[in-house]
């Protein structure tokens, strides 16, 4: 031990990390968030760009180019009416984000709503948000999901929202048990004690401490409600005819899967890479914002 | 003592708070009534579980319910009963006119909010002051508690400051709207000892400069001796012993307050050698607050015990001037 620390200064803030920095730099070396990330901001330019990447009109018929597989004029190949699977693939990336933004914003906005309402005012308010999300959670998300559409008619529309409302009892679920944790620490008892109202309370010392979980939660649902979206549109339930949907092409193609498999292929590679970067995306930020689950980067 | 005739700022008249348990109903404050006077400092002792923190917690109504429940009696505050109070009248007086120290500096400030937005948090819906002129007064407040560079801690987290200085910033917090009463539940227990004495010396000093009644909370009979002007002392929910400061630790008049001063480990009873003396300790334990015995809750541990103690409960009467207490043989006591 030839070199000496320096002597310790508990008033030297400057030589404290700074939570900001630490957290971009352990942001900066998750390589979770780096591939979730990269994969889903090339999903959004596509999405975005589509009109211009699109090679043809993704509804544009060609009765002369039917089933004809991948070739440098259709690199993903042409479906049963000739239409070019490539810009089909393309222009479904924005209804697919479109849905899965949507679908999760309802289940989410919702979600926490009741689980804020439900952890925050307890008794009988709690009693009856609960149980009536238990109740809910009893069933698969889907069959809640089909009901509504059957209720509400099969478009792209009621399918998102269908979704949306699905969804919902997981979202209250995990914001009533994080709203417990937090309303049972230490600082909210001195925030009430400081004369704080509820509305305050509420908003001003719960929120910014049940956002981090529920970012995670919401990443990881993404997915999920891309799913059930594809699969509500594979059954007919959900977007239609000519719209370019990634499980509605699965649909319509699964006839044909003998003898043009591009039909499938590329939708549902489309389908699992999307799934896959908000999955990975979601578990790189639970890892940062986790500290439990915090590990070295190797 | 000339306080008497005086207004108190607060009294608490038969207090009685019950939690419902697994076992039952159990009253965890029963039947307590005392009075703050202006710019007095009243110490609560007692071991864990004797209802202390309970009777503070009431005071600004912040006992978790369910299971909790103030089940009677009435705290009178400026002369208006605080448990009658509606919703935004509490709020008004939390932090304001009444305001809070808790024991545990370390989570007591919410994680994710600046220092500075938890401090200016009151005075802004309080006070109704500007953002600018309450960063002013936050700054002076912090410079009060001696906290070095304030303006800088305004923009830091909790995590950043030591356990010492969280206590400081929540006293900061607790005093900046010049409240009339203080709680502080146990303030320096969870810190170290030079940590403690200059959290104690500066809550004296803030005391003396802005009037402020005290009332602390503790187990800690040194800190009592210094700090407090008089003294309760509670033992399963009820207070046994008020007195004087002085008076009590001259002559304790309950067993039990004479218990807890025998088992003060004093560095003058060491012997000769240097050998250390064994501690002094109280046989048995606190009664379940399920199973109250009939008499004086403290007869099963009290050598002074006579069956009159076991079946009739002691009235709590002034033995001296301004010096009470719950004991059937106080006068006896040798």
């Amino acid at each position: 031990m030839a070199a000496t620390a320096p002597p310790y200064d508990p008033t030297n803030v400057a030589a404290e990390e700074l939570p900001r920095t630490r957290w971009w730099r352990r942001t900066a070396r998750n390589r979770s968030i780096w591939l979730g990330g990269v994969l889903i901001a090339v999903l959004a330019i596509v999405a975005l760009l589509a009109p211009v990447l699109a090679p043809y009109d993704p509804t544009k018929l060609a009765a002369g180019k039917r089933l004809s597989p991948p070739s440098w004029e259709h690199a993903f190949g042409t479906d049963e009416f000739g239409r070019d699977i490539f810009s089909r693939v393309i222009h479904g990336t924005q209804l697919t984000l479109y849905v899965g933004v949507v679908a999760v914003g309802i289940g989410l906005l919702a979600g926490a709503a009741i689980g804020i309402g439900a952890g925050y005012a307890g008794g009988w308010v709690q009693a009856v948000l609960m149980r009536g999300v238990d109740f809910l959670y009893t069933f698969p998300d889907i069959l809640i999901a089909l009901g509504l559409v059957a209720f509400l008619g099969p478009s792209l529309t009621n399918a998102m929202v269908a979704v949306g409302i699905s969804v919902v009892p997981y979202y209250a679920r995990v914001t009533y048990s994080v709203v417990l944790v937090e309303r049972n620490k230490p600082y909210f008892e001195a925030a009430t004690a400081i004369g704080a109202g509820w509305p305050r309370l509420v908003v001003r010392h719960l929120l910014p401490n049940i956002v981090p979980p529920l970012i995670v939660v919401a990443t990881l649902g993404f997915s999920a409600a891309v799913l059930s979206a594809a699969a509500l549109s594979f059954l007919g339930l959900g977007a239609q005819p000519p719209a370019p949907e990634w499980g509605k092409m699965l649909a319509d193609g699964r006839n044909y899967i003998a003898r043009a498999p591009w039909i499938l292929v590329f939708p549902g590679l489309a389908i699992v890479v999307t799934v896959l970067g908000f999955n990975i995306l979601g578990d790189g930020i639970r890892d940062v914002l986790d500290p439990r689950q915090r590990r070295e980067v190797r | 003592m000339a306080a008497d005739t005086v207004r108190p700022i607060l009294s608490i008249r038969d207090l009685r708070v019950t939690f419902q348990g697994g076992l039952g109903l159990a009253a965890a404050v029963d039947g307590v009534s005392c009075e703050l006077q202006r710019g007095e400092t009243l110490a609560v002792v007692g071991e864990s579980g004797c209802g202390k923190s309970v009777t503070a917690l009431s005071i600004l109504r912040l006992i978790p319910s369910p299971p909790g429940r103030i089940a009677g009696g009435a705290i009178e505050f400026d002369g208006r009963d605080l448990l009658a109070l509606a919703p935004e009248e509490l709020y008004a007086v939390r932090g304001n006119a009444i305001s809070m120290i808790f024991q545990e500096p370390m989570t007591s400030l919410n994680p994710v909010l600046s220092i500075g937005t938890q401090l200016t948090e009151g005075l802004i819906f309080h006070k109704r002051l500007g953002i600018r002129e309450a960063r002013e007064r936050t700054v002076e407040m912090l410079r009060l508690v001696q906290i070095p560079d304030p303006e800088a801690r305004l923009a830091q987290y909790a995590h950043q400051l030591s356990g010492g200085m969280r206590q400081r910033v929540m006293i900061a917090m607790a005093l900046a709207c010049e409240p009339r009463v203080l709680i502080a539940d146990e303030p320096t227990t969870a810190l170290d000892v030079t940590i403690q004495r200059q959290i104690l010396d500066l809550m004296v000093e803030l005391k003396e400069r802005l009037g402020t009644a005290i009332i602390l909370i503790t187990h800690d009979l040194g800190v009592v001796a210094e700090m407090a002007d008089r003294v309760a002392v509670m033992y399963a929910g009820k207070i046994i012993e008020q007195a004087p400061v002085d008076g009590l630790f001259d002559h304790p008049r309950h067993p039990y307050t004479r218990g807890l001063m025998a088992a003060l480990p004093r560095l003058d009873r060491l012997s000769a050698s240097g050998e250390e003396g064994r501690l002094n300790e109280m046989p048995g334990l606190v009664p379940s607050i399920y199973a109250m015995p009939p008499g004086c809750a403290f007869a099963p541990r009290c050598p002074f015990a006579t069956s009159q103690c076991h079946a009739e409960e002691p009235a709590f009467e002034e033995l001296s001037p301004g010096h009470y207490a719950a004991c059937w043989e106080a006068g006896r006591l040798p």
